[in-house]
């Protein structure tokens, strides 16, 4: 009789996805990947750099991926865990200030249109927490028990975050409109 | 302005706005992470994105990204980005910034800033293998120096927190081992699988064995021969964790141990005392969840069906009574609601292990999820805080076993959520942490933005059954929700990780009651 772990090795062995499918699957994924990294770091070089560091933790663990089909799941929670890891790290690294010559192409110009947009200014002032729910139900159109799946918190947690990210929300977009009129 | 104003505002901007298209370095470097470490480090070694992230030349890097993006909004093109924005207008900078800072003065901008500067400071984080700034993870990693700085031991003055060190990952679970070593499982990053034990003689948290699966957001409990459930959580695939596993302390390695039905989500465990384990959780199906619970059995490895809940319960906490039975309290509902506050429960219930079922008791004079619940030394137990489906309370309440009711224990010294509640060696009862939630707020203009969100605490206190009051007492350094906490043998107790709005923390605190 196999024991525990043996069973679990045959199993993995059994009904995990083949390389190859998780691969493609994965490549398919990076676009989003890419987006999802850069709503949550703001950045788009940090959202990069985010997304290789993350396909290659769910490479790595690809064997713990039983079912394919939850491949979306799995690997946005790899994602968010990973862009969360980034910012800590971010806080803990002294920024070297880069040469002037390199200064107009070390602008991220994606994130200045999106700064030209009330919208995204709005967002940018979100906490870290709010602005990944939000990005998660609102760009993903995700439900709150998915986006519960991939953050890890209880629904309550959720709803809170995204209640609060609302009303930071309405309250910057509602500034921005009176300023408009004046 | 109306929150469907807000979803519509934000559904449209997403729906016209793009994002960034993948570099071909990116895909290059995807590719690479997918081959043996020897063709990867080949591969590195020659790729300009990793070769220059090292030297420190990101403006290259940035420069080539930013000519390769193909962005498809609202009718503008790479070439229409006109002049260059100034980084502090993007919202790159306020993300570097912290969004709490921007709000000025705020509690939530004071709080916010404090917890990176003090795990900043801390040797151990920077020393952490998992916070390595190798872009492309690669086995070195795993083979960094096994053992985490720990601190010098030393006792604090009375009723303070000192530090303790990194745990060297986000660690979700703590279980004291027979020995008095704490074992910490249920990472949220880097090896999802690693596991550390904690001495408290040196202060080191040193490897040990690996968990067959991840275990984020597990629970554990201590078994009768010595050894550690370690169970549930929810698994980087999005799903709930079934398997189960057991941690010998003499072998220092994980074993398979039985499997709960696939889909099973565990909320807590409770060790009876006939040895086996009551676990209790939820399941999803559609849009309707039901709770759940079953006797785990460590002799056998298996698990089976016992009682129904007569409730619906999302996160409850049990505690195991002193005539063996559990007491069931609180949770979410589990209710479904697209907007507005989850309601929380304020009944209970008992699991009798004799008869195998739940019998209603209580009930609560308040609502509680996200609350914690402490056994007293008479038998009583303490429940504390928690969300009412709103806002935080801070009130508490005394549960009596002999009567099967509640009465009002007094009130915290702040609204706490998803904070730590520990018995001390002496009877009192340490609160640390957890989270401060305001509610919905009816505010406008600026303040509105410093008075909304949730705010998580460094401070502590202290519920002295004696008198039946709470004081306050040191505050940690680092605010954490949802931190792990253990009264170690030496009467001191060790709060470690939990999470603020930037994210989880690795690190630990001793207090010193």
């Amino acid at each position: 009789m196999a024991t525990a772990e043996e069973a679990f090795v045959a199993n993995a062995r059994t009904v995990a996805p083949e390389d190859d499918a998780f691969a493609l699957r994965s490549d398919a994924y990076l676009d989003r990947a890419l987006g999802l990294a850069w709503y949550i770091l703001g950045d788009t070089h940090e959202a990069e750099d985010a997304t290789q560091e993350a396909m290659a933790r769910a490479w790595k663990a690809r064997r713990s991926l039983r079912q394919l089909e939850a491949f979306d799941a799995w690997i946005d929670r790899i994602l968010v865990n990973t862009c969360r890891e980034r910012l800590r790290r971010k806080r803990l690294v002294r920024e070297v200030a880069l040469p002037p010559d390199a200064e107009p192409e070390a602008v991220d110009r994606f994130g200045a249109l999106f700064a030209r947009d009330s919208v995204g200014r709005a967002l940018g002032s979100l906490s870290l927490d709010q602005r990944t729910v939000v990005v998660l139900r609102y760009w993903r159109d995700l439900s709150l028990e998915q986006i519960e799946e991939r953050l890890g918190w209880p629904l309550g947690t959720v709803k809170s975050r995204l209640h609060y990210a609302h009303a930071v929300l309405r309250e910057r977009l509602e500034r921005d409109e009176r300023e408009v009129q004046r | 302005m109306s929150d469907r104003d807000v979803e519509r505002e934000l559904t449209e901007f997403f729906r016209q706005t793009g994002t960034p298209g993948p570099s071909p370095q990116l895909r290059d470097a995807v590719v690479a992470a997918r081959l043996g470490p020897s063709r990867r480090r080949a591969l590195a070694s020659g790729a300009p994105r990793v070769a220059l992230s090292l030297l420190g030349l990101a403006a290259s890097i940035v420069l080539a990204v930013g000519l390769l993006f193909v962005v498809s909004n609202r009718g503008h093109g790479p070439g229409d980005f006109g002049g260059a924005a100034s980084a502090s207008d993007s919202p790159a900078a306020s993300v570097g910034d912290s969004p709490a800072a921007s709000v000025g003065d705020s509690p939530a901008a004071s709080v916010s800033e404090s917890p990176a500067a003090s795990v900043g400071e801390s040797p151990a984080a920077n020393a952490s293998p998992s916070e390595g700034t190798s872009a492309i993870p690669s086995e070195s990693l795993k083979t960094q120096p096994s053992t985490t700085p720990g601190p010098t031991i030393s006792f604090g003055p009375s009723g303070t927190f000192s530090p303790a060190g990194s745990m060297g990952a986000d660690y979700t679970i703590a279980t004291l081992l027979r020995d008095g070593h704490v074992l910490f499982t249920g990472a949220q990053g880097g090896d999802l699988t690693s596991a550390k034990l904690y001495d408290p003689a040196t202060g080191h948290f040193s490897p040990t064995g690996s968990t067959f699966g991840p275990h984020d957001q597990g629970v554990a409990t201590l078994l009768a021969e010595g050894r550690v459930l370690v169970l549930g959580g929810v698994d980087i695939r999005g799903g709930a964790l079934a398997t189960a596993e057991l941690y010998d302390p003499g072998t220092g390695k994980f074993s398979l141990s039985g499997s709960l039905p696939a889909g099973l989500g565990v909320s807590a465990v409770a060790l009876l005392m006939t040895g086996q384990v009551l676990v209790v959780g939820t399941t999803m199906t559609g849009q309707t969840m039901t709770s759940w619970a079953e006797l785990y059995d460590p002799g056998s490895g298996t698990f089976k069906p016992t009682g129904a809940l007569s409730a619906v319960r999302m996160s409850p906490t049990l505690t195991l009574l002193p005539d063996g039975r559990v007491l069931v309290v609180g949770g979410y509902d589990g209710s479904y609601m697209a907007e507005g506050p989850a309601p929380a429960l304020a009944s209970a219930e008992t699991y009798d292990p004799t008869t195998g079922r739940f019998s209603p008791t209580g009930p609560m004079k308040s609502g509680r999820a996200g609350h914690a619940a402490t056994r007293l030394s008479d038998g009583r137990v303490l429940i504390t805080g928690g969300s009412n489906g709103s806002v935080g309370v801070a009130s508490a309440e005394l549960y009596d076993p002999t009567t099967g009711r509640f009465s009002t224990a007094g009130s915290m010294t702040a609204d706490r959520e998803s904070h730590s509640s520990t018995l001390l060696a002496d009877g009192r009862v340490l609160i640390a942490g957890g989270m401060h939630d305001p509610g919905p707020v009816a505010c406008a203009g600026a303040a509105c933005i410093a008075m909304v969100g949730t705010t998580d605490l460094t401070s502590a206190e202290i519920y002295d059954p004696a008198t039946g009051k709470f004081s306050r007492t040191g505050s940690m350094a680092t605010p954490r929700s949802i931190p792990a906490a253990i009264l170690l043998r030496d009467g001191r107790v060790l709060v470690a990780g939990g999470f603020t709005n930037q994210g989880p923390w690795t690190d630990a605190e001793l207090y010193q009651p």
